[in-house]
């Protein structure tokens, strides 16, 4: 008998607040959590942004960091959403320090908010303040949380575009089950830069507009940011204190489309791979699960690819929506932010509406879920994270 | 966990094979950066020892990832002002470029993941591939590789850290424990004793593992 994985811990920071129980009123309120044009992120690019409003001074004092000291903006919103979900899940100093306590984030951009800004220095005359570069290692972001944390355990740092979180979570669930942590803390932060936003508009996959999900008008994804991380448990009898479980983790894959460097397939086989692998490791069929949270990003191809899949392994009548229209895609923090959301449907029975869809795709030929829905009953949900390289996460939660 | 084969590119070495021959398609290689060409054509060296090998999941490991297309779009930023930007670069220094061209090279739609963990990259997919492994998967390619430019040279210098003196990539196809095979050391796998800010560390220990393969007579 497999080890169960359950979930006792959760922690969101994104555009709609730095706490998750702020990012709840906003989806609560339907209130999408987008900004016209950045206000923090200096660039000339005027376009929709789920920027975290809060600046890096407001966020090192949330922290009770020194204003002074100089940290990445990604580092920053890793252990807001880390301490949170540690703060949530009950684990103790104890815990934190101990050696069966692991720690893996996920990131696609590390600290390049601060290397492009020391890099503009260094170009102009060789200059640039060296502390400015110290944490653009993707790894010195894990190892910025893990000592504010006081872990002192395993921490690892993965990177695979905008399924990074999605493949952290995985990797701490494999480590589990392998017997080799008993907890871990999961997910992902990605800062808004300069860097990602050129390259996402130099994609030409950056709407002009607040995003619209599988809309037939849909035109491209609004870039935000922020991070989201969740707790990660070994069910065993001798397991006691913390929070009661959310839900349990049951399954989940990864597998590649192997198809373009940034698209997916219009019939969507790596999705639809993905999905089908992460049900068959939980054991499960496509009638047990009662709501998929896509990828969603609202470019053409994606949502095509994805709504493709979704239809053919659910069916037309499948329960699906994207959390993309109220905060963005926050890229490598995409399924930290939305495992935390998608565990708390399960915990209370709440789907919330795909915001920014009003009018069905022919070609993708069914339509996002855009009621709120309360009091219903989820026994199972599939999660997406979908990213560069043709890499597809897939993972599944399920009710206690 | 056994090596079944192992395939190192080392230019400042000689070491380096013809791309023309690795990566046929003129296209695939006029796009890709150098490390990029580097990483994939010792991935498929490496597999091609084995012919007839489907490897159940690719594992890349990186440092500091792609830098030179990394430098390469911050340049083109900052000289174009933000405007009609060629995307190449952008594409290509995404830290899991090396393992999702291998997966489109190859058709490899199997489990696909990149560490970053800065000095403990490669220990850190050492573990994964172990875990795979333990999972019931077999031939797991595990691909370690970092670049160095001239401004990585002066800000590592500036810093005070060491860094590797010139791209180097490491492939290995792993197994599970056959009979009459030598094991890998458990050094290599959890890595105990290596600072993840020693960013030269992902490098020295995928050629510490190659030299132990190579000296190694019962492979």
């Amino acid at each position: 008998m497999n080890v169960r994985i359950l979930v006792t811990g959760l922690g969101t920071v994104s555009a709609a607040g730095l706490s998750l129980h702020d990012n709840i009123v906003v989806l609560d309120s339907g209130r999408r959590a987008l900004s016209a044009c950045p206000s923090f992120l200096d660039t000339v690019l005027q376009v929709p942004v789920g920027e975290v409003r809060a600046d890096n001074a407001v966020l090192k004092e949330r922290l009770g960091l020194p204003e002074g000291r100089t940290v990445t903006r990604t580092a920053l919103l890793a252990a807001l959403a880390a301490s949170e979900a540690v703060r949530d899940a009950g684990l103790d100093r104890g815990m934190l320090s101990g050696g069966r306590t692991g720690l893996i984030v996920g990131t696609s951009v590390g600290g390049m908010d601060l290397s492009e800004e020391f890099y503009g220095e260094f170009r102009k005359d060789g200059g640039g303040d060296t502390d400015l570069i110290r944490m653009h290692d993707c790894g010195a972001t894990t190892s910025f949380v893990a000592d504010y944390l006081g872990m002192t355990g395993f921490r690892t740092t993965v990177s695979t575009a905008c399924s990074s979180s999605g493949n952290a979570i995985m990797l701490g669930a494999r480590m589990i089950r392998a017997g080799l942590l008993d907890t871990v803390v999961a997910g992902g932060a990605d800062a808004l830069s300069r860097f990602t936003v050129n390259g996402f508009n130099s994609l030409r996959i950056l709407s002009s507009s607040p995003c619209r999900p599988f809309d037939v008008s849909r035109d491209g994804l609004n870039l935000g940011e922020g991070a989201g991380f969740i707790v990660l448990r070994k069910d065993s009898p001798g397991s006691v204190g913390g929070h009661e479980p959310y839900c349990i983790l049951t399954g989940w894959s990864n597998t590649d489309e192997a198809f373009h460097q940034t698209g997916s397939s219009a019939s969507g086989e790596g999705a639809f791979s993905a999905m089908s692998e992460a049900m068959s490791a939980a054991g499960l069929e496509p009638d047990d699960i009662d709501y998929v949270n896509a990828h969603g990003t609202a470019t053409p191809g994606n949502d095509l690819s994805e709504g493709t899949a979704i239809g053919r392994l659910f069916g037309k009548s499948a329960v699906f929506g994207s959390f993309k229209g109220y905060i963005g895609h926050t890229l490598a923090a995409s399924e930290g932010i939305e495992a935390a959301f998608c565990a708390i449907s399960v915990r209370d029975g709440v789907l919330w509406p795909s915001a920014g869809f009003s009018e069905e795709d022919p070609e993708i030929g069914m339509s996002p879920m855009c009621a709120l829905r309360r009091g219903c009953r989820l026994r199972h949900v599939v999660s997406n994270s979908f990213g560069f390289g043709g890499n597809n996460s897939s993972l599944v939660f399920s009710g206690l | 966990m056994i090596i079944r084969a192992a395939y190192r590119i080392c230019p400042s070495e000689g070491q380096e094979p013809d791309y023309r021959e690795t990566i046929p398609d003129a296209n695939t290689r006029r796009r890709m950066s150098r490390i990029v060409k580097m990483g994939v054509a010792s991935a498929l060296g490496c597999l091609d020892m084995v012919p007839g090998t489907e490897p159940e999941a690719v594992i890349t490991a990186t440092a500091l990832g792609c830098l030179a297309d990394t430098e390469k779009f911050l340049i083109e930023i900052g000289d174009r002002k933000e405007t009609m930007l060629n995307p190449s670069p952008f594409i290509y220094s995404t830290f899991n470029t090396v393992a999702g061209q291998i997966a489109l090279v190859r058709g490899i739609r199997a489990y696909n993941m990149t560490y970053v963990n800065g000095g403990c990259s490669f220990n850190d997919a050492m573990r994964d591939a172990a875990l795979c492994i333990a999972e019931g998967m077999d031939n797991i390619l595990v691909v370690a590789y970092d670049e160095n430019t001239p401004t990585a040279e002066t800000v590592m210098r500036r810093i005070g850290r060491e860094y590797i003196g010139d791209a180097v990539s490491v492939a290995f196809l792993l197994s599970g424990d056959l009979p009459g095979t030598h094991r890998i050391p458990d050094s290599f796998i959890c890595g105990a004793g290596i600072d993840p800010e020693d960013m030269s560390g992902n490098i020295r220990e995928a050629e510490r593992l190659y030299r132990f393969y190579m000296e190694d007579d019962g492979k």
